[in-house]
Protein backbone atom coordinates (compact mmCIF):
# COMPACT_ATOMS: atom_id res chain seq x y z
CA UNK A 1 0.00 0.00 0.00
CA UNK A 2 1.18 3.48 -0.77
CA UNK A 3 2.18 5.64 2.14
CA UNK A 4 -0.06 8.63 2.67
CA UNK A 5 2.42 11.44 2.78
CA UNK A 6 0.08 14.28 1.88
CA UNK A 7 2.24 15.51 -0.88
CA UNK A 8 4.11 14.98 -4.02
CA UNK A 9 7.39 13.43 -4.94
CA UNK A 10 9.02 16.73 -4.07
CA UNK A 11 8.65 15.91 -0.38
CA UNK A 12 12.14 15.48 0.96
CA UNK A 13 11.34 13.29 3.95
CA UNK A 14 8.82 10.46 3.70
CA UNK A 15 6.79 9.56 6.74
CA UNK A 16 6.49 5.81 7.30
CA UNK A 17 3.17 4.56 8.71
CA UNK A 18 4.86 2.25 11.19
CA UNK A 19 8.38 1.55 12.50
CA UNK A 20 10.63 -0.13 9.97
CA UNK A 21 13.09 -1.93 12.23
CA UNK A 22 12.48 -4.46 14.96
CA UNK A 23 14.43 -2.30 17.42
CA UNK A 24 12.00 0.55 16.76
CA UNK A 25 9.01 -1.76 17.24
CA UNK A 26 10.41 -2.96 20.54
CA UNK A 27 11.14 0.60 21.54
CA UNK A 28 7.50 1.47 21.00
CA UNK A 29 5.61 -1.49 22.46
CA UNK A 30 7.91 -2.71 25.23
CA UNK A 31 9.20 0.55 26.64
CA UNK A 32 5.93 2.44 26.19
CA UNK A 33 2.17 1.99 26.36
CA UNK A 34 -0.07 1.45 29.35
CA UNK A 35 1.51 -0.61 32.07
CA UNK A 36 -1.38 -2.40 33.71
CA UNK A 37 -1.45 -4.68 36.67
CA UNK A 38 -1.55 -7.77 34.56
CA UNK A 39 -1.25 -11.22 36.02
CA UNK A 40 1.61 -12.13 33.78
CA UNK A 41 4.15 -9.46 33.29
CA UNK A 42 6.07 -10.50 30.25
CA UNK A 43 8.61 -13.11 30.90
CA UNK A 44 9.78 -12.02 27.52
CA UNK A 45 12.37 -14.30 26.11
CA UNK A 46 14.81 -13.27 23.44
CA UNK A 47 14.41 -9.54 23.76
CA UNK A 48 17.99 -8.88 24.79
CA UNK A 49 19.00 -9.64 21.24
CA UNK A 50 16.96 -6.91 19.66
CA UNK A 51 17.35 -4.23 22.27
CA UNK A 52 21.10 -4.16 22.19
CA UNK A 53 20.89 -0.59 21.23
CA UNK A 54 23.58 -0.06 23.80
CA UNK A 55 23.15 3.20 25.53
CA UNK A 56 26.51 4.78 25.11
CA UNK A 57 28.13 6.67 27.91
CA UNK A 58 29.49 9.70 26.12
CA UNK A 59 31.91 10.60 28.90
CA UNK A 60 34.21 7.59 28.83
CA UNK A 61 37.77 7.05 27.71
CA UNK A 62 36.55 4.41 25.25
CA UNK A 63 34.27 6.89 23.58
CA UNK A 64 36.99 9.52 23.52
CA UNK A 65 39.37 7.15 21.79
CA UNK A 66 36.73 6.25 19.24
CA UNK A 67 36.12 9.93 18.52
CA UNK A 68 39.86 10.58 18.21
CA UNK A 69 40.25 7.70 15.80
CA UNK A 70 37.27 8.79 13.70
CA UNK A 71 38.51 12.35 13.56
CA UNK A 72 42.01 11.23 12.61
CA UNK A 73 40.58 9.09 9.82
CA UNK A 74 38.73 12.03 8.28
CA UNK A 75 39.88 13.18 4.89
CA UNK A 76 39.32 16.89 4.94
CA UNK A 77 41.31 17.80 1.84
CA UNK A 78 38.29 17.91 -0.44
CA UNK A 79 36.02 19.80 1.89
CA UNK A 80 38.57 22.06 3.53
CA UNK A 81 38.37 25.02 1.16
CA UNK A 82 34.60 25.18 0.83
CA UNK A 83 33.98 23.97 4.32
CA UNK A 84 35.94 26.59 6.21
CA UNK A 85 34.22 29.56 4.64
CA UNK A 86 30.82 27.95 4.98
CA UNK A 87 31.35 27.00 8.58
CA UNK A 88 32.47 30.42 9.57
CA UNK A 89 29.12 31.77 8.39
CA UNK A 90 27.11 28.89 9.71
CA UNK A 91 28.81 28.96 13.11
CA UNK A 92 25.48 28.70 14.81
CA UNK A 93 24.21 32.14 15.65
CA UNK A 94 20.45 32.36 15.65
CA UNK A 95 20.17 34.86 12.81
CA UNK A 96 21.93 32.51 10.45
CA UNK A 97 19.75 29.66 11.60
CA UNK A 98 16.60 31.59 10.82
CA UNK A 99 18.00 32.60 7.46
CA UNK A 100 18.78 28.98 6.71
CA UNK A 101 15.25 28.02 7.50
CA UNK A 102 13.78 30.50 5.05
CA UNK A 103 16.17 29.49 2.35
CA UNK A 104 15.21 25.89 2.97
CA UNK A 105 11.57 26.76 2.58
CA UNK A 106 12.25 28.70 -0.59
CA UNK A 107 14.10 25.78 -2.04
CA UNK A 108 11.17 23.56 -1.28
CA UNK A 109 9.03 25.62 -3.61
CA UNK A 110 11.52 26.21 -6.37
CA UNK A 111 12.60 22.62 -6.71
CA UNK A 112 16.10 21.23 -6.67
CA UNK A 113 18.90 23.60 -5.82
CA UNK A 114 21.30 24.78 -8.49
CA UNK A 115 24.94 23.85 -8.48
CA UNK A 116 27.21 26.80 -7.95
CA UNK B 1 -19.09 -10.54 18.55
CA UNK B 2 -17.96 -9.38 21.88
CA UNK B 3 -17.37 -11.67 24.77
CA UNK B 4 -18.74 -10.42 28.04
CA UNK B 5 -18.11 -11.69 31.49
CA UNK B 6 -21.54 -13.26 31.77
CA UNK B 7 -21.13 -15.14 28.53
CA UNK B 8 -17.64 -16.40 29.09
CA UNK B 9 -17.60 -20.12 29.42
CA UNK B 10 -16.13 -22.25 32.13
CA UNK B 11 -12.59 -21.18 32.86
CA UNK B 12 -9.75 -23.37 31.96
CA UNK B 13 -7.26 -21.28 33.81
CA UNK B 14 -4.32 -23.50 33.38
CA UNK B 15 -4.74 -23.95 29.62
CA UNK B 16 -5.04 -20.47 28.20
CA UNK B 17 -4.70 -16.81 29.14
CA UNK B 18 -6.07 -13.59 27.69
CA UNK B 19 -3.64 -11.22 26.03
CA UNK B 20 -4.61 -7.53 26.01
CA UNK B 21 -3.60 -5.14 23.19
CA UNK B 22 -5.41 -1.98 24.08
CA UNK B 23 -8.51 -0.28 25.43
CA UNK B 24 -10.92 1.49 23.11
CA UNK B 25 -14.53 2.71 22.85
CA UNK B 26 -17.00 -0.18 22.68
CA UNK B 27 -18.99 1.85 20.15
CA UNK B 28 -17.42 0.90 16.84
CA UNK B 29 -14.96 -1.51 18.40
CA UNK B 30 -14.27 -4.53 16.29
CA UNK B 31 -11.50 -7.02 16.66
CA UNK B 32 -9.25 -6.89 13.60
CA UNK B 33 -9.52 -9.93 11.37
CA UNK B 34 -6.97 -12.71 11.67
CA UNK B 35 -5.05 -14.02 14.62
CA UNK B 36 -3.11 -12.33 17.36
CA UNK B 37 0.10 -12.87 19.31
CA UNK B 38 0.79 -16.58 19.49
CA UNK B 39 -1.83 -17.41 16.83
CA UNK B 40 -5.09 -17.25 18.82
CA UNK B 41 -8.20 -15.50 17.42
CA UNK B 42 -8.74 -11.81 18.20
CA UNK B 43 -11.81 -10.63 20.06
CA UNK B 44 -13.19 -7.83 22.19
CA UNK B 45 -14.23 -7.76 25.84
CA UNK B 46 -16.83 -5.06 26.44
CA UNK B 47 -17.88 -3.29 29.59
CA UNK B 48 -20.16 -0.27 29.35
CA UNK B 49 -18.63 2.22 26.97
CA UNK B 50 -15.28 0.44 26.99
CA UNK B 51 -13.82 -2.46 25.06
CA UNK B 52 -10.52 -4.27 25.43
CA UNK B 53 -8.98 -5.82 22.34
CA UNK B 54 -7.82 -9.29 23.31
CA UNK B 55 -6.77 -12.69 22.04
CA UNK B 56 -6.29 -16.10 23.55
CA UNK B 57 -2.74 -17.20 24.25
CA UNK B 58 -1.36 -20.37 25.78
CA UNK B 59 -0.77 -19.95 29.51
CA UNK B 60 2.82 -19.28 30.50
CA UNK B 61 5.47 -16.79 29.56
CA UNK B 62 5.19 -14.89 26.31
CA UNK B 63 7.99 -15.34 23.83
CA UNK B 64 8.83 -12.10 22.16
CA UNK B 65 9.19 -13.55 18.72
CA UNK B 66 9.61 -11.19 15.83
CA UNK B 67 6.22 -11.94 14.32
CA UNK B 68 4.46 -11.54 17.66
CA UNK B 69 6.04 -8.14 18.29
CA UNK B 70 5.00 -7.04 14.82
CA UNK B 71 1.52 -8.50 15.23
CA UNK B 72 0.95 -6.68 18.54
CA UNK B 73 1.80 -3.39 16.85
CA UNK B 74 -0.36 -4.17 13.79
CA UNK B 75 -3.41 -5.02 15.89
CA UNK B 76 -3.18 -1.75 17.79
CA UNK B 77 -2.63 0.15 14.54
CA UNK B 78 -5.67 -1.45 12.92
CA UNK B 79 -7.91 -0.47 15.81
CA UNK B 80 -6.40 3.01 15.76
CA UNK B 81 -7.34 3.45 12.09
CA UNK B 82 -11.01 3.83 13.03
CA UNK B 83 -11.19 4.41 16.78
CA UNK B 84 -9.38 6.06 19.67
CA UNK B 85 -7.18 3.50 21.39
CA UNK B 86 -5.00 3.37 24.48
CA UNK B 87 -2.14 1.00 23.61
CA UNK B 88 -1.11 -1.48 26.28
CA UNK B 89 2.48 -2.61 26.75
CA UNK B 90 3.51 -5.82 24.97
CA UNK B 91 3.05 -8.98 27.02
CA UNK B 92 0.17 -8.03 29.33
CA UNK B 93 -1.78 -11.18 30.08
CA UNK B 94 -4.83 -11.95 32.25
CA UNK B 95 -5.99 -15.38 33.39
CA UNK B 96 -9.50 -15.15 31.90
CA UNK B 97 -12.03 -12.99 30.06
CA UNK B 98 -14.01 -12.09 33.18
CA UNK B 99 -10.83 -10.95 34.89
CA UNK B 100 -10.22 -8.50 32.04
CA UNK B 101 -13.75 -7.22 32.48
CA UNK B 102 -13.86 -7.11 36.27
CA UNK B 103 -10.35 -6.24 37.22
CA UNK B 104 -9.09 -4.20 34.29
CA UNK B 105 -12.06 -2.41 32.74
CA UNK B 106 -14.28 -2.09 35.83
CA UNK B 107 -11.57 -1.06 38.25
CA UNK B 108 -10.09 1.60 35.99
CA UNK B 109 -13.34 2.52 34.27
CA UNK B 110 -13.44 6.28 34.94
CA UNK B 111 -9.76 6.66 34.21
CA UNK B 112 -9.98 4.87 30.85
CA UNK B 113 -12.99 6.96 29.82
CA UNK B 114 -11.14 10.13 30.69
CA UNK B 115 -8.02 9.04 28.81
CA UNK B 116 -10.02 8.07 25.72
CA UNK B 117 -11.61 11.52 25.69
CA UNK B 118 -8.22 13.10 26.19
CA UNK B 119 -6.65 11.33 23.18
CA UNK B 120 -9.65 11.67 20.87
CA UNK B 121 -8.47 12.79 17.43
CA UNK B 122 -4.79 12.79 18.43
CA UNK B 123 -1.87 10.84 17.02
CA UNK B 124 1.76 10.27 17.92
CA UNK B 125 4.41 11.20 15.36
CA UNK B 126 7.84 9.85 16.14
CA UNK B 127 11.19 11.22 15.10
CA UNK B 128 14.72 9.94 15.31
CA UNK B 129 17.58 12.06 14.13
CA UNK B 130 21.24 11.16 13.84
CA UNK B 131 24.23 13.06 12.60
CA UNK B 132 26.01 11.85 9.50
CA UNK B 133 29.28 10.89 11.14
CA UNK B 134 31.85 12.26 8.72
CA UNK B 135 29.96 15.45 8.07
CA UNK B 136 29.49 16.34 11.72
CA UNK B 137 33.08 15.47 12.61
CA UNK B 138 34.38 17.60 9.75
CA UNK B 139 32.17 20.42 10.96
CA UNK B 140 33.59 20.10 14.46
CA UNK B 141 37.22 19.96 13.35
CA UNK B 142 36.82 22.88 10.99
CA UNK B 143 34.89 24.93 13.48
CA UNK B 144 37.42 24.67 16.31
CA UNK B 145 41.08 25.62 15.86
CA UNK B 146 42.08 23.82 19.05
CA UNK B 147 40.61 20.54 17.84
CA UNK B 148 42.09 21.00 14.36
CA UNK B 149 45.55 21.56 15.87
CA UNK B 150 45.28 18.57 18.21
CA UNK B 151 44.23 16.45 15.27
CA UNK B 152 47.31 17.44 13.29
CA UNK B 153 49.50 16.60 16.30
CA UNK B 154 47.98 13.18 16.89
CA UNK B 155 47.47 11.93 13.36
CA UNK B 156 50.65 9.95 13.29
CA UNK B 157 50.69 9.23 17.00
CA UNK B 158 49.86 5.90 18.57
CA UNK B 159 46.55 5.15 20.25
CA UNK B 160 48.40 5.16 23.58
CA UNK B 161 49.36 8.80 23.20
CA UNK B 162 47.51 10.69 25.96
CA UNK B 163 46.76 13.45 23.50
CA UNK B 164 44.34 11.07 21.75
CA UNK B 165 42.11 11.06 24.81
CA UNK B 166 42.43 14.81 25.00
CA UNK B 167 41.37 15.11 21.36
CA UNK B 168 38.44 12.73 21.80
CA UNK B 169 37.29 14.55 24.88
CA UNK B 170 37.34 17.87 23.06
CA UNK B 171 35.37 16.36 20.18
CA UNK B 172 32.83 14.87 22.61
CA UNK B 173 32.41 18.23 24.33
CA UNK B 174 31.95 20.01 21.06
CA UNK B 175 29.50 17.38 19.78
CA UNK B 176 27.42 17.72 22.94
CA UNK B 177 27.23 21.47 22.45
CA UNK B 178 26.25 21.12 18.79
CA UNK B 179 23.71 18.45 19.67
CA UNK B 180 22.09 20.53 22.40
CA UNK B 181 21.82 23.51 20.10
CA UNK B 182 20.39 21.52 17.17
CA UNK B 183 17.99 19.53 19.35
CA UNK B 184 16.67 22.71 20.92
CA UNK B 185 16.13 24.35 17.53
CA UNK B 186 14.48 21.32 15.94
CA UNK B 187 12.25 20.31 18.82
CA UNK B 188 11.23 23.92 19.36
CA UNK B 189 10.15 24.25 15.74
CA UNK B 190 8.21 20.97 15.90
CA UNK B 191 6.53 21.71 19.20
CA UNK B 192 4.90 24.74 17.61
CA UNK B 193 2.89 22.26 15.51
CA UNK B 194 2.08 19.83 18.33
CA UNK B 195 0.03 19.55 21.52
CA UNK B 196 2.71 17.83 23.53
CA UNK B 197 6.12 16.20 23.20
CA UNK B 198 8.23 13.55 24.85
CA UNK B 199 11.93 13.98 24.18
CA UNK B 200 14.17 11.06 25.13
CA UNK B 201 17.89 10.93 25.78
CA UNK B 202 20.00 10.09 22.74
CA UNK B 203 21.27 6.52 22.92
CA UNK B 204 24.23 6.42 20.62
CA UNK B 205 27.21 8.64 20.00
CA UNK B 206 25.88 10.25 16.87
CA UNK B 207 22.19 10.26 17.74
CA UNK B 208 20.84 13.76 18.03
CA UNK B 209 17.29 13.29 19.16
CA UNK B 210 14.60 10.71 19.72
CA UNK B 211 11.22 12.24 20.34
CA UNK B 212 7.49 11.83 19.96
CA UNK B 213 4.97 14.56 19.25
CA UNK B 214 1.27 14.47 19.99
CA UNK B 215 -0.52 16.03 17.04
CA UNK B 216 -4.15 16.51 16.07
CA UNK B 217 -4.82 14.09 13.24
CA UNK B 218 -6.26 16.82 11.05
CA UNK B 219 -3.11 18.87 11.52
CA UNK B 220 -0.65 16.17 10.52
CA UNK B 221 -0.15 17.74 7.08
CA UNK B 222 1.10 20.90 8.76
CA UNK B 223 3.50 18.94 10.93
CA UNK B 224 4.71 17.06 7.83
CA UNK B 225 5.48 20.33 6.16
CA UNK B 226 7.45 21.64 9.12
CA UNK B 227 9.34 18.34 9.38
CA UNK B 228 10.09 18.38 5.67
CA UNK B 229 11.51 21.90 5.86
CA UNK B 230 13.80 20.89 8.72
CA UNK B 231 14.99 17.70 7.03
CA UNK B 232 15.70 19.56 3.82
CA UNK B 233 17.61 22.31 5.59
CA UNK B 234 19.72 19.78 7.53
CA UNK B 235 20.10 17.18 4.78
CA UNK B 236 23.88 17.46 4.54
CA UNK B 237 24.51 16.67 8.20
CA UNK B 238 21.47 14.96 9.77
CA UNK B 239 19.41 11.97 8.72
CA UNK B 240 15.87 11.59 10.00
CA UNK B 241 13.45 8.73 10.54
CA UNK B 242 9.86 9.90 10.67
CA UNK B 243 7.05 7.56 11.68
CA UNK B 244 3.31 7.82 12.21
CA UNK B 245 0.51 8.44 12.74
CA UNK B 246 0.69 6.02 15.67
CA UNK B 247 -1.59 5.54 18.67
CA UNK B 248 -0.27 7.56 21.63
CA UNK B 249 2.20 4.92 22.92
CA UNK B 250 4.53 7.50 24.45
CA UNK B 251 1.83 9.62 26.06
CA UNK B 252 -0.47 7.19 27.86
CA UNK B 253 -0.03 6.29 31.48
CA UNK B 254 -2.20 5.19 34.37
CA UNK B 255 -2.14 6.61 37.86
CA UNK B 256 -0.33 4.34 40.26
CA UNK B 257 -2.32 2.05 42.51
CA UNK B 258 -5.93 1.17 41.76
CA UNK B 259 -5.01 -2.36 40.73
Amino acid sequence: MAVATHGTASNYLQRAPSPSTLADVVDLILDKGLVIDAYVRVAVIGIELVTIDARIVIASVDTYLRFAEAVNRLDLTTTEAAGLAELRDGGGNEKDKAKGKFEGAKEAFTGSGKQK
Amino acid sequence: MALTASRSGPQEMSETSVYVYGVTWADGAAAPPGTGVGGGPLDTVERGELAAIVSTVPAGPIRARRRDLLRHLEVVQEVFASNTVLPVQFGSVFPAIDVVSEELLAQRYEEFVELLHQFEGLAELRIRAAYKQEEILAEIVQGDCGIARLRELTRGASAADPRQVQLGEAVARSLTAVRNRDARTISGALLECARDAVVEEPRTEYELMRASYLVERRKIAGFDKRMDTIARRERDRISFTYTGPLPPHSFVSLSSGGG
